[in-house]
């Protein structure tokens, strides 16, 4: 698993919807964020794009995160691979009580 | 019912000329590996409440400290979001219900299930009830 972040990489900037930032503001996640999209540029070779999104939950009342879309190229069991050593990872890194609000998904293409 | 057949109608569903069955391919397969976990702990006397229960389970899981099921539970969250986005955000971009997402929905969801069985289930349910005990929950 490549570790290493090419200079392409480097420069995906996140696209940050206005709820979702207002959200972070919030809930002091910026610093997580940045860790976790960190965590994306490393452990995804493909990354081609990250956008978060606001995300109000329809069917559990008064819940409400961050929804981390990375859309990636690559093989789809590779992309399956570089998901599972992302969240060990993150898991790693980022404390429960600020994952529980964050999700992650990946778009592949 | 044996909650993995929802996979199969997963599998029908990828290749659907229409979007929606591409979203409900997605949606059958959160829900094939959602209702696994919750069928097997529940067979083993660790019912997850039927009130907030697909946050429950992931917050149970997560709980347990345990390295594999930490991981576990957090792609189960993030399935879960693409569901939700599935079958309720009809104006989302229609290429994100393409049949490869469709695919790593259902690749996703055997993987997850064939980390539950290497862990084992009656290993997960101790380690959950375990997890609640310690934090005094009901179940």
């Amino acid at each position: 698993m490549s570790t290493v972040v090419t200079s392409r990489q480097a420069r995906i900037v996140p696209t940050i919807d206005k709820a979702a930032a207002a959200f972070a503001d919030q809930h002091s996640l910026w610093q997580d964020l940045k860790l976790a999209i960190q965590l994306l540029r490393d452990k995804f070779p493909g990354l081609v794009a990250v956008r978060v999104d606001h995300m109000v939950d329809p069917e559990i009342p008064d819940y409400e995160h961050l929804y981390v879309q990375s859309t990636v190229a690559g093989d789809l069991e590779g992309i399956l691979d570089c998901e599972d050593a992302f969240f060990a990872a993150l898991c790693a890194c980022v404390g429960v009580e600020k994952r529980q609000f964050l999700t992650f998904t990946v778009i592949p293409i | 019912m044996d909650p993995w057949h929802f996979l199969i109608v997963a599998e029908q569903l990828r290749d659907s000329d229409l979007e929606a069955g591409r979203r409900s391919s997605i949606s059958r397969s959160y829900y094939a590996i959602y209702n696994e976990i919750v069928t097997s702990l529940g067979d083993r006397q660790v019912t997850v409440p039927e009130r907030d229960a697909h946050e429950k389970l992931c917050r149970w899981l997560a709980g347990t400290g345990d390295e594999a099921l930490v991981v576990l539970a957090e792609e189960l969250r993030g399935l879960r979001d693409d569901r939700i986005v599935a079958d309720y955000h009809m104006r989302a971009d229609p290429a994100r219900f393409s049949r490869l997402r469709a695919e790593r929905a259902l690749s996703q969801a055997r993987r997850m299930r064939q980390a539950f069985v290497s862990i084992g289930a009656d290993t997960v349910a101790g380690l959950v009830a375990d997890y609640l005990r310690r934090t005094r929950q009901m179940h």
